[in-house]
């Protein structure tokens, strides 16, 4: 006796301190004859309240739950791991239940462990969609969100959505903006509800890139206008939609959520024809799935939008490729073209001058100045020519040593050289990486130039050397002792047909330094002068560094 | 190389470049016939009416080709002259405009003897007669 006793008060005290909510039923009178304090906790119900209650005012799923008890009644001790019931302000409540039986004079009872597991729920499902989502990501081998990908996506949590509010139809959309500001809705995911060939055809001609809709004067306009959630379980007569277009099936409920992302409207899901209509706890449900949906319309959006852009880019490019390709070519026919004429003005002249005998002197001399001019057009020509090639210079970069092609241009000059009696000097170069064609033009183009623009009274001394200023880049420094400039044109002297004398016994393409400024341009360097009136003229020229091999 | 008279084909289609060779070519001071031929038409009709090209000694024709010819070009000629057993011993020089050394490359690939440089004024008509004449030396010395 002692001993039930004791039980029976442990008994009474498992009972009011369980975590759980421990609900006891008379199955006669179908109402609730005791509950502990978490239930009371749980439900919001008072205890004596809860003495007038039967299991379907606490369920959310009536028959479901009826049905249940029927079939266990019997069996024992049931354990039903997922079942909606809710509190006594209609908040649906997501609850484990383990339930038995037992009689006690001669009454049957049904007790019910309840477990509240919405939380666990909600983080279950997060989990669950992130899975997918990440499942469908995996599988595309990618964790770019294309087209394709959030195609798939978006009718996987659409189908989700409709089975878990028990749905018929519904879609979920990208929110985007007319010309006008007004903004118009673009589906990802829409169940097809064709009612004639018509729309039949829009929806398969359309699903691939989705739908658009503009009509705003709708349920699911009012969401976008709002961007607030619209329920409605009346949608007919709802003064909030325009109605239905002529043929749309039947709606009796609606439901459209907004999905925002960082408080930015960037998309809406809108559902229709639940059975018994649309309640906030639909809205509840939705929920863990709208971070997912907002986050991949918003990677979507980025990916689109970089798709437009580099497809902007690449248009761009190709029309300066092609451009570039024509005034390439047209240079270099032009120039083919011109040079012809000039070959047969000069050749006349020697033919001329080889009449010496019956010419005078001022026809001598006229001769000479048309000689003269002629090879000053050429030259133009040929820079031209240079200048217009170095853009179609395809050839691949390779390591340069630049004491070789500093001898071989040496060897090149030699004319030239032996001609002003001029040296070159260059100590231990290093090499580079560049176009060998390119880089032999540059050094090329200096030598001369130094040469050129030599005082007549000293020889020309030239002086290639270099220093490593850092592991970045490598500097070459070319130094003469010619006619020298002013520095104030230390720029000046890089463009195009300048020249800062007017003698034109100096001849020049006038795109010499030009020349070597775009070829040290194209291998990401740069060129540099300084120059001192009747002094001479200093190069330096950088190279980014790359190390061999 | 008494009697040894070379006959020279000039393919030109270029007045002014014909008179330029042929007034070069008079210099040099060798004995030699001029026939001129404008385009490469000309010089296929030329080729099959001597029936094998040969008006006295096969060895003794030279051709000067211009790359850029009408209707057949340069190259086009060149080949067919190299690889006809009957003209494949005949020298031929090619004229051109262009001093790109893929030019010159392609015009060697195709058995031409010589490739040269139109020349520009005064120096190089110089260097072009030095040159001419020091492949007419080597000609006869091999003859």
């Amino acid at each position: 006796m002692q001993e039930k006793l004791d039980s029976k008060e442990i008994y009474r005290k498992l009972f009011s301190s369980s975590s759980d909510a421990i609900l006891i039923l008379d199955v006669e009178s179908n109402k609730f004859v005791d509950v502990n304090d978490s239930a009371i906790a749980l439900y919001g119900y008072s205890h004596a309240e809860f003495l007038n209650l039967s299991l379907r005012d606490i369920s959310a799923e009536p028959k479901n739950n009826e049905k249940a008890i029927k079939e266990n009644l019997n069996e024992g001790l049931t354990k039903t791991p997922y079942r909606l019931h809710k509190n006594k302000e209609g908040e649906i409540l997501q609850v484990e239940l383990t339930a038995g039986t037992f009689k006690s004079n001669d009454r049957s009872f049904i007790y019910a462990l309840v477990r509240d597991i919405s939380e666990r729920k909600k983080h279950e499902r997060e989990l669950l969609i992130s899975k997918k989502i990440w499942d469908i990501l995996q599988s595309t081998q990618s964790l770019s969100i294309s087209h394709a990908h959030s195609k798939i996506i978006f009718d996987k949590v659409l189908d989700d959505l409709l089975e878990i509010t028990s749905g018929e139809y519904g879609f979920i959309g990208e929110v985007l903006y007319g010309e006008e500001g007004q903004p118009y809705l673009k589906t990802k995911a829409i169940t097809n509800i064709a009612w004639n060939s018509k729309t039949e055809k829009l929806y398969s001609s359309q699903k691939e890139l989705g739908l658009e809709f503009h009509n705003l004067d709708t349920l699911f306009g009012k969401v976008l206008t709002t961007g607030e959630k619209v329920i409605s379980n009346d949608p007919i007569n709802d003064p909030r939609g325009g109605g239905l277009p002529i043929g749309h099936p039947e709606m009796h409920s609606f439901l459209g959520i907004p999905i925002r992302f960082g408080g930015e409207l960037i998309g809406m899901v809108g559902l229709a024809n639940k059975p018994d209509g649309y309640f906030e706890s639909d809205i509840k449900k939705i929920e863990p799935y709208l971070d997912s949906c907002s986050t991949v319309l918003e990677a979507y959006r980025g990916y689109e939008q970089r798709i437009e852009a580099e497809k902007n880019l690449k248009n761009a490019y190709e029309a300066i490729k092609l451009s570039n390709k024509e005034l390439s070519t047209f240079a270099s026919i032009t120039s083919h073209d011109l040079k012809n004429p000039l070959r047969r003005i000069v050749n006349y002249c020697a033919f001329i001058e080889g009449e010496e005998a019956e010419l005078s002197d001022i026809t001598k001399q006229y001769v000479n100045k048309i000689e003269l001019a002629a090879y000053h057009a050429n030259n133009l020509i040929e820079g031209i020519l240079e200048y217009s090639q170095l853009g179609m210079d395809k050839t691949p970069h390779k390591v340069i040593d630049l004491k070789e092609i500093v001898s071989i241009t040496i060897e090149n000059l030699e004319f030239e050289l032996l001609e002003t009696k001029g040296k070159v000097d260059f100590g231990n170069l290093p090499s580079v990486f560049g176009s060998e064609f390119q880089i032999r033009q540059l050094f090329e183009n200096l030598i001369s130039n130094s040469l050129k623009y030599r005082r007549m009274d000293v020889p020309p001394n030239i002086k290639i050397s270099h220093h490593e200023t850092n592991r970045d880049h490598v500097q070459i420094i070319l130094e003469d002792n010619g006619i020298g400039f002013d520095n104030v044109y230390a720029k000046k002297i890089f463009d195009p047909f300048q020249r800062l004398d007017g003698d034109i016994s100096i001849l020049g393409s006038g795109l010499g330094l030009s020349i070597c400024k775009k070829i040290m341009l194209s291998h990401l360097g740069g060129i540099i002068a300084e120059g001192e009136v009747n002094r001479g003229a200093r190069f330096v020229i950088t190279f980014p560094f790359k190390e061999e091999g | 190389v008494i009697g040894m008279s070379l006959n020279i084909v000039i393919v030109e289609d270029d007045e002014n470049d014909y008179e330029l060779f042929s007034r070069i070519l008079k210099k040099c001071d060798f004995p030699f016939e001029i026939t001129w031929l404008k385009d490469g038409e000309e010089v296929i009709n030329y080729l099959e009416k001597t029936g094998g090209f040969v008006l006295k000694n096969p060895c003794n024709d030279v051709f000067f080709l211009d790359i850029n010819l009408p209707k057949v070009d340069g190259l086009e000629l060149l080949k067919k002259i190299k690889c006809h057993p009957a003209t494949k011993e005949c020298f031929v020089v090619i004229l051109s405009g262009s001093r790109m050394k893929q030019d010159l490359d392609i015009a060697k690939e195709n058995g031409s003897d010589f490739y040269l440089v139109k020349p520009f004024g005064k120096k190089e008509i110089n260097e072009f007669s030095n040159k001419i004449i020091s492949i007419f030396r080597d000609l006869i010395k091999k003859r």
